[in-house]
């Protein structure tokens, strides 16, 4: 490591610094996990990070945090395009409020969801009407993961939108493309990036959510367990080898899905410099 | 006469009908959780509602959650601003995976946060025994809680200060340098009344999150009332024991707490769009 | 008559953009729309391409009135200033776009495309994204694509304005002769008066939201309309009074006149054959123009500046010469006129 061409002073020392609070932080607490899963044989390892009721929880989780992501892309994309493109009133107060699942605590934001969703809940007892349960159900946990989401791609998307040059669109429409058209080919294109970056963030996020799911979870085993919680419960019968088995698989999941998306999303930006 | 503008191009009616899908949206999962926590917040009447609010416990976690996201705030205060400065103002290798090293907290399970200081803190803990020797608490203890905020809001500020000083560029604190100013001198002459808007809204960001951090301090808090509790763990205590209504009233605080942080993150949100 | 514009008007909020904009263009023709930054003229093109609505007049384009026809109906394409490729597109999907959306047939459309790139000079590029590029490249590519659907009128915003002035002249050739080629009607706007005369068939020229005139660049410079045209096409000067100097005693006081540099000639008094038609100056100013002196002189408290050729003595600032005007421009309600200097033609032979 050498820098070149500076006259500005304090290299060494806030390099130290930084690496310095990084490991004590991140990498030091971080590495524990690998070394305790070293410390693990191999067999062990697989009954504690695969059993039925512990791959359930990976499949409720990863798929409720993708359906999440999802959902909040469609929204996500539309708030954004809202908020850009039109003028209505109390718009500025709606922009606001989308950061308002970020500012919440988030077990705040479960205990109102649980309520709201429960069969006495004002959505709730609609839903049971229809035949439907909220609260207690991978729907219920869903919903508390668009929740927590609603922010990252509406703020990925925006400032993206907001710098999108007019000049294409009216291009397009002096070669006859028709709105739709221009939508799919023209700005579509240009939000894909944006798109995809808040949906790793909304996934990673919805993946390992606590706070706000774990009430509407109702956490019944092989049905509405999520990893977390089930970390969580191990570590109360101070089983730390089975937590930290499924908090490696959770980890490594995690990281393969941001690499894969993150090589996704330089894919969609081949158009742009470098 | 038909108007064919650049943008707002869409017939009225789609437009009509696309304003109000969203407001929908945000009203059904925005709105309605909020009006609920108010209205179960005073559900037993006013007097009901104050009680909760000051009651001996939700006090203690009160000034607990204000220790830990103080500490937390100005430790990654302090790092976001040296870890930025070394990225945005020298050419080294190694740069960009410094940059991932930083967001990683971000795709971090927070119970896994909380999870890996009680490995290395908590009985079995690789320090465990040192700990022992000198009589020190981590794990169930403030410090761990502290431990736990900071990794759980360590990204924030760096974030937010490292693509606009980056955008600065090094022209002005170079010139400063070749005037002879102290390395502290240019930061708080030359730099920090360029990035100020910037630090304030990772700091606001960092102070949201720290405050309502969830998932990391349950796991290393060990629940005990008055001690290690924090107002997020409290809500949970109270909800789990049916005391609804005073779940949501303290509930209500941190919803007041959220909307204040969210007016004052417009606010310099505007003042750094304006001072550009 | 292949365009015609009447009484076009637009405002923005409180901001007159065109006021009553009428002309004609003949097809085929390169026309020009000249005018200062704010003078409307993007407006009126963005109003020909139907980007902006005007709010009374009519457009006609082939004798078919416009108005309500949809942009991309009108038979119209548009070179934007910034290009506005599309960055996520090849320069081969660029040059299509206009063609897929019209969903014509696959094999019809490379046809299409390849023809045209072949014909912009881009062979080989045709797999290169935008940024990939240089500004002249680009240029090549928004007119290819703006000529892909085939449309009878080509409108051009500020086509030369972002690019570099080493190459904008070359390129200005190029689209010139390319235009020609292909014979179709095209508009392009500048504030560039030197691009206008260089390229154009006719200029338009627009101030204040309103054409000022129309007409072949050797008629715009030799006959302005107004004090406007005179002064924004060439150099010159402007006159409050003209009746001061010398030869020019019958004008009338408040009647503003123009004169152009080439109107005049500065020197020392023994140089003119005819010194009564002169008058005395003093040089304010003196620079090299390549090709001759440009010079300034103070003449009755009027700045007039005029060319002098470097085969003749150099002059000094601050020294007294003598000054012929041999005509000017006079503005009334009419028009222009051009006054000669009553005393230059020698009267003595007259009266001898």
């Amino acid at each position: 490591m050498a820098h070149k061409n500076s006259v500005v002073p304090g290299f060494r020392l806030t390099l130290g610094i930084t690496l310095a609070y990084l490991s004590v932080i991140i990498l030091i607490p971080l590495s524990s996990v690998f070394l305790k899963t070293a410390d693990m044989g191999l067999r062990e390892f697989i009954d504690a990070a695969f059993n039925k009721r512990v791959l359930h929880a990976y499949g409720v989780s990863f798929i409720s945090a993708f359906l999440a992501a999802s959902v909040n892309v469609i929204f996500g994309v539309l708030l954004a395009w809202v908020i850009v493109r039109y003028d209505f009133p109390f718009k500025r107060i709606m922009d606001g409020m989308i950061d308002l699942p970020f500012a919440l605590p988030t077990s705040v934001a479960g205990i109102a969801l649980t309520t709201l969703y429960s069969e006495n809940g004002w959505i709730g007892s609609q839903l049971s009407k229809a035949g439907m349960k909220g609260s207690y159900t991978v729907f219920g946990i869903t919903i508390a993961l668009v929740f927590i989401g609603i922010p990252f791609v509406t703020r990925s998307v925006q400032p993206v939108l907001e710098d999108l040059d007019k000049g294409i669109e009216e291009a397009s429409l002096m070669l006859g493309a028709t709105r739709s058209q221009i939508f799919k080919k023209v700005i579509l294109p240009e939000l894909l990036s944006p798109i995809l970056t808040g949906f790793s963030l909304a996934f990673a996020r919805g993946v390992g959510e606590y706070g706000s799911v774990v009430f509407i979870s109702g956490n019944m085993p092989m049905k509405t367990e999520i990893a977390p919680l089930l970390i969580m419960s191990k570590l109360e019968q101070f089983d730390y080898e089975g937590a930290t088995a499924i908090a490696i698989v959770m980890l490594l999941v995690s990281f393969i899905m941001l690499l894969i998306l993150n090589l996704l999303r330089r894919r969609t930006n081949k158009f742009l410099k470098e | 006469m038909k108007k064919h503008k650049s943008h707002g191009g869409e017939p009225k009616g789609i437009k009509i009908i696309l304003i109000g899908i969203s407001v929908l949206f945000l009203v059904t999962m925005l709105i309605l959780p909020l009006a609920l926590i108010i209205t179960q917040a005073l559900g037993k009447g006013v007097r009901a509602y104050i009680e909760a609010i000051t009651d001996h416990y939700t006090l203690k976690a009160l000034q607990l959650t204000l220790l830990a996201t103080i500490t937390a705030v100005a430790a990654n205060t302090l790092f976001g601003i040296t870890a930025a400065w070394c990225i945005t103002k020298f050419k080294f290798k190694g740069k960009q995976f410094l940059i991932t090293l930083i967001d990683l907290p971000f795709s971090i399970s927070p119970v896994i946060a909380g999870l890996i200081f009680v490995l290395i803190f908590g009985r079995n803990g690789l320090f465990y025994g040192l700990l022992e020797q000198f009589d020190v608490k981590i794990v169930f203890a403030l410090p761990g809680i502290i431990l736990a905020t900071i990794f759980v809001t360590f990204p924030f500020v760096a974030r937010e200060l490292i693509p606009l000083m980056e955008a600065q560029g090094t022209d002005e604190e170079a010139a400063a340098a070749s005037m002879g100013a102290g390395g502290f001198t240019i930061f708080w002459r030359i730099t920090l009344p360029n990035i100020k808007w910037g630090l304030l809204y990772g700091i606001i960001l960092c102070t949201a999150r720290a405050m309502g951090e969830f998932g990391a301090v349950s796991v290393v808090s060990g629940h005990i009332r008055g001690k290690t509790n924090t107002l997020p763990l409290h809500i949970e205590i109270l909800y789990s024991e049916y005391q609804f209504s005073a779940a949501f009233a303290v509930s209500s605080c941190l919803v007041m707490i959220a909307v204040i942080i969210l007016i004052l993150r417009n606010l310099v949100e505007w003042k750094a769009k304006k001072s550009r | 008559m292949y365009i015609e514009v009447n009484n076009l008007n637009k405002t923005f909020g409180k901001f007159k953009a065109s006021k009553e904009v009428s002309f004609t263009i003949e097809k085929g023709n390169l026309v020009a729309l000249l005018g200062p930054s704010g003078s409307g003229k993007t407006t009126i093109l963005r109003m020909l391409a139907g980007l902006e609505a005007p709010d009374s007049g009519d457009i006609f384009i082939d004798g078919k009135r416009v108005n309500k026809i949809a942009p991309g109906e009108r038979g119209i394409g548009f070179v934007f200033q910034n290009y506005a490729l599309f960055r996520h597109m090849t320069v081969y999907e660029n040059i299509a776009f206009g063609l897929q959306v019209k969903k014509a047939n696959k094999a019809k459309i490379r046809q299409r495309v390849e023809e045209l790139i072949e014909l912009v000079g881009l062979k080989g590029l045709d797999k290169r994204y935008p940024h990939q590029l240089s500004g002249g490249q680009k240029q090549r590519v928004a007119f290819a694509r703006a000529l892909a659907p085939g449309p009878s009128v080509l409108l051009l915003d500020e086509p030369f304005a972002a690019i570099d002035a080493k190459i904008r002249k070359e390129l200005r050739t190029w689209l010139k002769n390319m235009i020609h080629k292909l014979g179709v009607t095209s508009i392009f706007v500048t504030h560039d008066q030197e691009e206008a005369i260089d390229v154009a068939d006719e200029i338009i020229v627009t101030n204040l939201g309103a054409v000022e005139q129309k007409g072949t660049p050797v008629e715009i410079y030799k006959k302005p309309s107004t004090p406007f045209v005179a002064h924004f096409i060439g150099e010159s000067s402007i006159i409050e009074n003209a009746g001061i100097f010398k030869g020019f005693k019958d004008l009338h006081e408040d009647k503003k006149s123009i004169i152009r540099p080439e109107f005049i000639e500065i020197g020392r008094i023994e140089e003119f054959v005819n010194p009564l038609a002169t008058d005395r100056g003093i040089i304010k100013n003196v620079s090299f123009h390549g090709s001759s002196w440009e010079i300034s002189v103070d003449m009755k408290g009027c700045l007039l500046t005029g060319y002098r050729s470097l085969e003749k003595a150099p002059l000094k600032v601050g020294e007294e010469i003598a000054v012929l005007i041999h005509r000017l421009y006079v503005f009334d309600e009419q028009g222009t006129k051009i006054v000669e200097n009553k005393l230059k033609v020698d009267p003595m032979p007259v009266y001898i």
